[in-house]
C-alpha cells in the first residue's frame, strides 16, 4: 500500500474511534489517536504477519502485544475495517458483556491481555529466546508501549535481557507523545540521549516521525534487518489528527459531546478528502 | 530415610528434562546441584536470568506460550512476592503451564531474617484462581509432587524444602489423592503441611497420654483442598492443624474457611507462626518453637 493509502485508512479509523467512544462513557481517545499510524502500517501494510494465525501457542508466528491496551478502540476499529469483528460487535465497547477497555485474548488476533504496564518486553523476550531454541529466527517479537512505560523498572530488567542475549527479533516501539496521564514528559533521565544509552545495552533505536508513514515502513524494514533487538522511538501527538484535542492533557481519557465530535468529523473528512485529492 | 526432600524433586525432574527438548529452567540466580547435569549438557536450555524476577517470570511466561515446558526454581520468597504481578496476570491470567518451583518454605532461612522466610506466600498465591499449590514434607511427597508437576498442563506453585526432616515417625504412608494418612482417619485428626511431622508427632503422643486416638494427615495438595480432604472433614468433630506458615497465611485459613462455608461442626485448633515479620536470627528449629509452634509443648489438650 502506498503511504497516502494507509493515511486514508488511519484517519478513517480516527472517524470510526470517535464515532464509537461518543457512544460510550468515553475513551482514551489522545493516546488512540497518537498511535493509530503505526497500528494502520501494522495491520495494512503488513510486513509481519499478525493476522496469520490466532496464537497456536507452538512459537511459529509472529507476535504483537499492543502493551498500551488503553488505545484498544484503535484494534477494535481496525478488525472492523478487516471485516474479522461485526458492526454490532464494535459498537459493543462500554456496553455490559461487550469488548472491555483493555485487551482480551478472546477478541480475535489478541497475543496478550493488556491493563498492566511494563510486561511486554519480558514477554517479547520470552517468544524471541523460544525461537531461538528451536533454531527457527523467523519470527518477530512486536510490541508497542507508550512513553511513560518505560519508568516501570521491568522494562529495563527486559532491555537489559535482550540485549545480553542478542534477541535481533524482539522489536519495540514507542508511542512518545510526551504526555503522561497528567503530565508533560520532556526528555528526562530515560529519554535523555536514550539512543546512547540502548546502545550500550545492545539495542539499535531508530527515531521516527511516528505520524509519516514512510518513515514508518523504513523503520519496519531496518528493524527486521537489523542484528540487534531495536527500538523504534516514535514521536508523535496526543490527540493527532483533531485540532482541540491535539497535545491536550483533558483527552487522555474523555466522552466527546455531540458538537466536538460534530468538529472533530469535519476535520478528519477535511484530512481523508485531502488524502483522496 | 535421610534424604533431601530438595533433591528428591529437582533429581526427578532433571531426570525428566534430559530427555525433552522443550524443558527451560530459569532462574534468578541461584544453582542446584541436582540440576548439574543438565545445566552441563544443556546450557543453552539452563538460563540464569540474574537478580530481575519481574523479567523472570515474563520470560518464563513468553516461553512457556510458545510451547516450552518451563521450570522456575529461586528463593520462594522472592519468587513469590517479588514478582506477584507478573505471576498474576502473565502465567496464571494467561493459564500457562509454568511450573514454579519456590526453594525455603517456612523459616527455612532461618539466619537470613523475614525477607528469605516463605511464611506469607500461600496467602498470597492462593488468591491466584488459576494456581496449583503443593507442599511436599518429606522424599516420598517430593517425588510425588515433582511427577504431578511435570504432567500437569496449567500453572502450579510447589513449596520445596531442603535439607533433612523427621520421617517416618509414623505407621503408615497411605497417599489417597493430595494427601497422605500417617495414622488411621478417626474423629479427632491432626492435619499438617510441610516438614512439621516432628509437631504433629508430639501432639499425637500428648492426646494418647489422654487416651484419644487422633488420625494424623499430611497434607501436600493445598489448593485446591483435595476432595479426600473435605470427606474427611465432614467426618471429624474436632481438628488440629500444624503448618510452618503465617498464623493468616497457610491451611489454617484455608481449612477454616471450607468448614464454615460447609456449615460443618468442627473444633479447630492451629499451631502456627505467629502473624509476625521474625527480626531474630538463629537455628530453625530455635525460631519455630519461639515464634509460635512452641506452644505445643505447653497446650493442654483435654
Amino acid at each position: 500500500m502506498t503511504p497516502i493509502d494507509l493515511q486514508i485508512i488511519a484517519n478513517t479509523v480516527r472517524l470510526e474511534v470517535l464515532r464509537v467512544a461518543g457512544t460510550t462513557s468515553g475513551g482514551h481517545l489522545g493516546g488512540t489517536f497518537s498511535c493509530i499510524d503505526i497500528l494502520v502500517n501494522l495491520y495494512f501494510n503488513e510486513d509481519f504477519d499478525l493476522l496469520k494465525s490466532n496464537r497456536n501457542h507452538d512459537g511459529k508466528t509472529d507476535r504483537f502485544i499492543f502493551s498500551k491496551g488503553h488505545a484498544c478502540l484503535a484494534y477494535y476499529v481496525i478488525l472492523y475495517l478487516k471485516g474479522i469483528l461485526s458492526r454490532s460487535e464494535l459498537y459493543s465497547f462500554g456496553a455490559n458483556g461487550g469488548l472491555g477497555a483493555q485487551l482480551d485474548t478472546d477478541v480475535p488476533f489478541v497475543d496478550w491481555n493488556t491493563g498492566s504496564l511494563g510486561h511486554s518486553i519480558g514477554l517479547c523476550s520470552g517468544f524471541a529466546l523460544a525461537s531461538k531454541l528451536n533454531n527457527n529466527q523467523a519470527y518477530y517479537a512486536i510490541t508497542m508501549i507508550g512513553d511513560s512505560e518505560l519508568g516501570e523498572g521491568s522494562t529495563w530488567e527486559a532491555i537489559s535481557f535482550c540485549g545480553d542475549m542478542k534477541l535481533s527479533k524482539v522489536i519495540v516501539i514507542v508511542d512518545r507523545n510526551r504526555l503522561s496521564v497528567t503530565t508533560r514528559l520532556e526528555d528526562d533521565s530515560i529519554y535523555f540521549k536514550l539512543e546512547n544509552k540502548l546502545k550500550l545495552f545492545g539495542w539499535e533505536l531508530i527515531e521516527i516521525d511516528g505520524h509519516s508513514q514512510t518513515d514508518i515502513s523504513r523503520s519496519f524494514l531496518i528493524s527486521k534487518k537489523s542484528n540487534k533487538p531495536t527500538m523504534i522511538l516514535a514521536n508523535t501527538i496526543k490527540g493527532k489528527g483533531v485540532s482541540f484535542m491535539e497535545n491536550n492533557a483533558k483527552w487522555h481519557h474523555g466522552r466527546p459531546t455531540t458538537t466536538e465530535i460534530s468538529e472533530a468529523e469535519k476535520e478528519l473528512l477535511e484530512l481523508i478528502n485531502g488524502n483522496l485529492r | 530415610m535421610n534424604e533431601d526432600s530438595r533433591d528428591q524433586f529437582f533429581e526427578l525432574v532433571e531426570n525428566h528434562a534430559l530427555s525433552d527438548k522443550n524443558v527451560v529452567f530459569l532462574t534468578n540466580d541461584m544453582d542446584l546441584f541436582s540440576l548439574k547435569h543438565f545445566k552441563t549438557r544443556y546450557p543453552e536450555r539452563f538460563i540464569n536470568v540474574g537478580v530481575s524476577e519481574q523479567n523472570l517470570m515474563n520470560l518464563a511466561a513468553g516461553l512457556a506460550e510458545s510451547g516450552k515446558k518451563v521450570i522456575v526454581f529461586g528463593i520462594l520468597s522472592f519468587l513469590t512476592t517479588r514478582c506477584f504481578e507478573q505471576i498474576k496476570l502473565n502465567i496464571c491470567g494467561m493459564k500457562l503451564p509454568v511450573i514454579i518451583a519456590g526453594i525455603g518454605p517456612g523459616l527455612a532461612f532461618s539466619f537470613d531474617g523475614s525477607s528469605h522466610h516463605g511464611i506469607q506466600d500461600i496467602g498470597l498465591m492462593r488468591t491466584l484462581p488459576e494456581l496449583l499449590i503443593l507442599n511436599p514434607s518429606d522424599p516420598y511427597s517430593s517425588k510425588k509432587c515433582a511427577e504431578i508437576a511435570l504432567e500437569f498442563k496449567s500453572p502450579i506453585y510447589v513449596r520445596v524444602d531442603k535439607g533433612v526432616h523427621s520421617s517416618g515417625l509414623f505407621s503408615s504412608n497411605e497417599d489417597i489423592g493430595g494427601l497422605i494418612i500417617k495414622e488411621k482417619v478417626q474423629t479427632i485428626n491432626i492435619i499438617y503441611t510441610g516438614t512439621v511431622e516432628n509437631y504433629a508427632n508430639t501432639i499425637f503422643q500428648k492426646l494418647r497420654k489422654i487416651n484419644k486416638q487422633a488420625g494424623v494427615i499430611n497434607l501436600y495438595q493445598i489448593k485446591p483442598l483435595p476432595q479426600s480432604l473435605k470427606l474427611l472433614l465432614h467426618d471429624s468433630t474436632e481438628i488440629i492443624i500444624v503448618e510452618e506458615n503465617s498464623r493468616n497465611s497457610g491451611i489454617y485459613s484455608i481449612v477454616s474457611q471450607f468448614i464454615i462455608d460447609n456449615a460443618l461442626n468442627v473444633k479447630v485448633t492451629a499451631f502456627t507462626i505467629d502473624d509476625l515479620q521474625i527480626k531474630e536470627y538463629g537455628e530453625r528449629h530455635w525460631l519455630q518453637e519461639k515464634y509460635g509452634l512452641g506452644q505445643i509443648y505447653e497446650y493442654n489438650f483435654h
